[in-house]
């Protein structure tokens, strides 16, 4: 059972579970659902390392609407006992309301299994989110059946998923497009069943502090490639994976990423490194992925504990100065996206306010605390530096 | 006192400035420099012409100084001695590196005035942008003499820095081609010292502007005012840039020089106690109004300087307690990042030129052991104080990302 039949629905989960599972989707955007009912295929590219792709046709999968086929899901949920879920953010409480009904199901047809769900997000504690909504429909006893028996379990996922080229979709206008990271590290403390050992899981603790950590030490790396990479005015990961001074700077800022994130999180280097995202840094990967998507949803990627203040004010506590981080968020703030009216608003505001408001607004840092400071001085000065002399 | 004055180097301050100041009110002047082929050419020709650019003008004016003595402190020791034994004023402009030689001068000339009984005073007011010259100089000479001639030194020779404000230029060949040993300066009206310093009265009629707090207004003068120059040599050596008024034209050169001179200047209220109307005063009418257009884009002389010269001995500019690195580690350890003194070092150890000694021992030393040492090295930074490392840290990431081209294997 997957929730989500987008990029990583489809292209993460899916692969994951099938060798030996039958999938079924659950989905909320019926036009999709219908598409590919009818088509009863789709195509996963799957990007390799070492250049090129993999592809796979998927066939023999049922597909449901949560919405128009409510009962169907319903029924799905209260018989599966492993699945997953792969959707943004506010689809977790509407997914924890659609569980409820689920466990009510379980509990009337004494089905007693447990049912663990995967849970795909670049959100911390999503379980949380789909446990409360969950729980705000159920009763007491039925919150203690869903507390023994549902097991709403946190994952790291490394896998990137990308809309597909044109020429993907003149293959098949269902395909979709995703790297290849070959596992799922999961927390091994949130199953209520038996972990399945024919799924490449890899079973970790600390799973929230390792969220976080993967949200500043691997998302950070699209941040840092899309900020340096506009700034010498390319379009497409493939130019910047091309870029061996850019890559050069994203492995420093990557570095300075982890020095943060191993102080904040508490981890050991070698604690990090068994949950960390193993990837070749220097690019050979083919990919159609464009720039824009990397740094969409400005706003939020500027904040506190996102991918960049999060881990350069963590670097700068170590005694690290984190250069190439601060690099990239000041350029961020001159960032120019075709998509995104968020980065509009954000230069907006730097050429009414000035650069150090807009980083004090943003990145909500106070110049009140020493480290905070520093980090505004710093992205203050590549701002500077790279885009220019700005008026106070 | 007498109106004579010994000058103590004859090079382009010595020349261009010092003397120009003393024989604009009347001193007969007796240069000391190192070489014998340079007295003995000042003595034959009688003279040497001054080209002096006065404020944003174009084209220099052009007179002559005469009448001077001169000898080799090298070749004619003694006599070079005498002169100086003789005088109430003597100044001293030379390089850091000729500090023990011009010792070896005071300490002879303290133990011929002790032996002979003179105890006319004799102020040397000293004209070099190195902090703490005086006690080199003063330690040197205590090395030399015995404690008997320190003591008649220290009572009757004074020692006081001076702040060197007027810029001495290489001469555009066709000065050299009229006169060989021409000197080429922009105008300072003035030469500010040490008040407390002298051990006799000031010389009267000279455009000394006495100032208190010299130890204070030395380093003000270098980590605030030379700081600007350094910077927008290095950098704009790093963009191929030749004269500093291609680095003035040049956006990024001039305005990460600003910054860094406003690093500067909070490293230096950090640490000293200048207020806001005796920095006016240090820099007096260099600083030409509120904004301190010394440093302004449109207040820059006309006098053709080379980033070459500007730039020179990197070895003394990129040390600690200098015009960068002396603000940079003050900002460190007050809880700001000095992000353009950083660039600015990094542009320093990309500095090179094949006349310059200093630089090629950077690059040598570089070569064979890699920027993070040869950052420990030249700037002195203790890495096991934290602050220092982050700056030694920050000096080499300004310097890869000045110089993106270098093999990753560097890193």
């Amino acid at each position: 059972m997957i929730v989500g039949a987008g990029k990583l629905g489809r292209g993460y989960l899916a692969d994951i579970f099938k060798e030996g599972y039958h999938l079924i989707f659950l989905e909320t955007y019926e036009p999709l659902v219908r598409s590919l009912r009818e088509q009863g295929s789709y195509t996963h590219f799957k990007s390799r390392e070492e250049g090129g792709y993999d592809r796979y046709v998927y066939r023999d999968f049922e597909i449901y609407c949560t919405l128009t086929e409510e009962d169907k899901c319903i029924e799905v949920l209260a018989r599966t006992d492993l699945g997953g879920i792969a959707t943004y953010k506010d689809g977790f409480a509407p997914f924890g309301k659609l569980l409820a009904k689920a466990v009510k199901k379980r509990l009337e047809e004494g089905n007693k299994d447990p049912l663990d769900i995967l849970i795909l997000a670049n959100s911390v504690s999503p379980d949380k989110v789909i446990r409360e909504a969950m729980n705000e429909e159920l009763t007491c006893e039925e919150k203690a059946f869903a507390d023994e028996k549902i097991g709403l379990v946190q994952t790291l996922p490394f896998r990137g998923g990308y809309p597909p080229s044109e020429e993907m979709l003149k293959e098949d206008p269902l395909a979709v497009s995703t790297t290849d990271y070959p596992e799922i590290p999961v927390d091994e403390g949130a199953f209520r069943g038996e972990i399945p050992s024919d799924v490449p899981l890899l079973l970790l603790d600390k799973m929230t502090e390792r969220l976080n950590a993967k949200i500043w030490t691997a998302n950070i790396r699209g941040a840092i490639m899309a900020a340096l990479g506009k700034q010498k005015g390319y379009t497409y990961i493939e130019e910047v994976n091309a870029d061996e001074d850019i890559l050069r700077q994203v492995a420093i800022g990557i570095d300075e990423a982890v020095t943060g994130a191993l102080d904040h999180f508490g981890f050991t280097k070698e604690q990090f490194e068994k949950g960390r995202h193993k990837t070749i840094l220097k690019g050979s990967r083919t990919t159609s992925d464009v720039l824009d998507r990397q740094l969409n949803n400005l706003k939020r990627k500027l904040g506190r504990n996102e991918r960049m203040t999060g881990p350069a004010v963590a670097c700068l506590k170590t005694g690290r100065i984190p250069f190439y981080i601060t690099k990239a968020e000041a350029l961020a703030f001159d960032y120019v996206s075709d998509t995104d009216p968020e980065a509009e608003e954000v230069r907006t505001f730097v050429k009414e306010k000035g650069i150090r408001d807009a980083v004090k607004h943003y990145c909500g840092l106070d110049e009140s605390d020493i480290y905070e400071r520093q980090i505004i001085d710093l992205i203050e000065a590549h701002y500077i530096d790279n885009v220019g002399r700005i008026k106070r | 006192m007498k109106k004579e004055v010994a000058i103590i180097g004859a090079g382009k301050i010595g020349k261009g400035y010092v003397a120009d100041l003393f024989n604009d009110a009347g001193y007969r002047i007796i240069f000391l420099c190192h070489s014998l082929k340079q007295a003995k050419a000042l003595r034959d020709q009688g003279f040497y012409t001054v080209y002096k650019y006065l404020g944003s003008e174009k084209e220099p004016i052009e007179y002559r100084i005469e009448g001077f003595d001169a000898f080799s402190t090298a070749e004619e020791f003694e006599d070079s001695v005498d002169a100086l034994s003789k005088v109430n004023y003597a100044t001293i402009q030379v390089y850091p590196d000729a500090l023990p030689d011009i010792a070896k001068l005071l300490a002879e000339t303290a133990r011929k005035k002790y032996r002979e009984g003179n105890t006319e005073t004799l102020d040397i007011i000293i004209c070099m942008n190195f902090i703490g010259s005086e006690k080199v100089l003063k330690k040197y000479v205590g090395e030399i003499l015995s404690p008997e001639e320190m003591e008649f030194f220290n009572r009757y020779i004074g020692m006081g820095m001076a702040l060197t404000f007027r810029l001495g230029a290489r001469p555009l060949p066709y000065m050299t081609e009229n006169d060989p040993l021409c000197s080429c300066v922009a105008e300072s009206p003035d030469l500010p010292v040490d008040r407390d310093a002298f051990k006799g009265e000031i010389p009267e009629g000279v455009a000394l502007r006495p100032l208190s707090k010299m130890d204070e207004r030395i380093v003000y003068k270098l980590w605030c005012g030379n700081v600007n120059h350094a910077c927008m040599a290095y950098l704009g050596k790093t963009k191929g840039y030749t004269y500093i008024s291609e680095a003035n034209e040049d956006d990024e050169v001039y305005f990460s020089a600003r910054r860094a001179w406003k690093e500067a200047e909070f490293g230096f209220d950090q640490i000293y106690t200048l207020t806001d109307d005796e920095k006016a005063e240090t820099f007096g009418s260099m600083r030409g109004g509120k904004n301190n257009s010394h440093h302004s884009r449109k207040n820059q002389r006309q006098a053709v300087d080379w980033l070459d010269r500007i730039g020179a001995d990197p070895k003394r500019k990129l040390a600690r307690g200098d015009r960068i690195l002396g603000p940079a580690i003050s900002c460190m350890k007050h809880g700001m990042v000095p992000f353009f003194l950083a660039k600015a070092a990094a542009a320093g150890f990309l500095f090179y030129n094949p006349e310059d000694v200093s630089a090629g021992e950077i690059q040598e030393y570089l070569k064979e052991n890699g920027i993070e040492k040869a950052v420990e090295k030249y700037c002195e930074l203790d890495t096991e104080v934290q602050e220092e490392r982050m700056l030694r840290d920050l000096i080499v990431d300004q310097y890869h990302d000045l110089r993106p081209e270098i093999d990753s294997e560097d890193l």
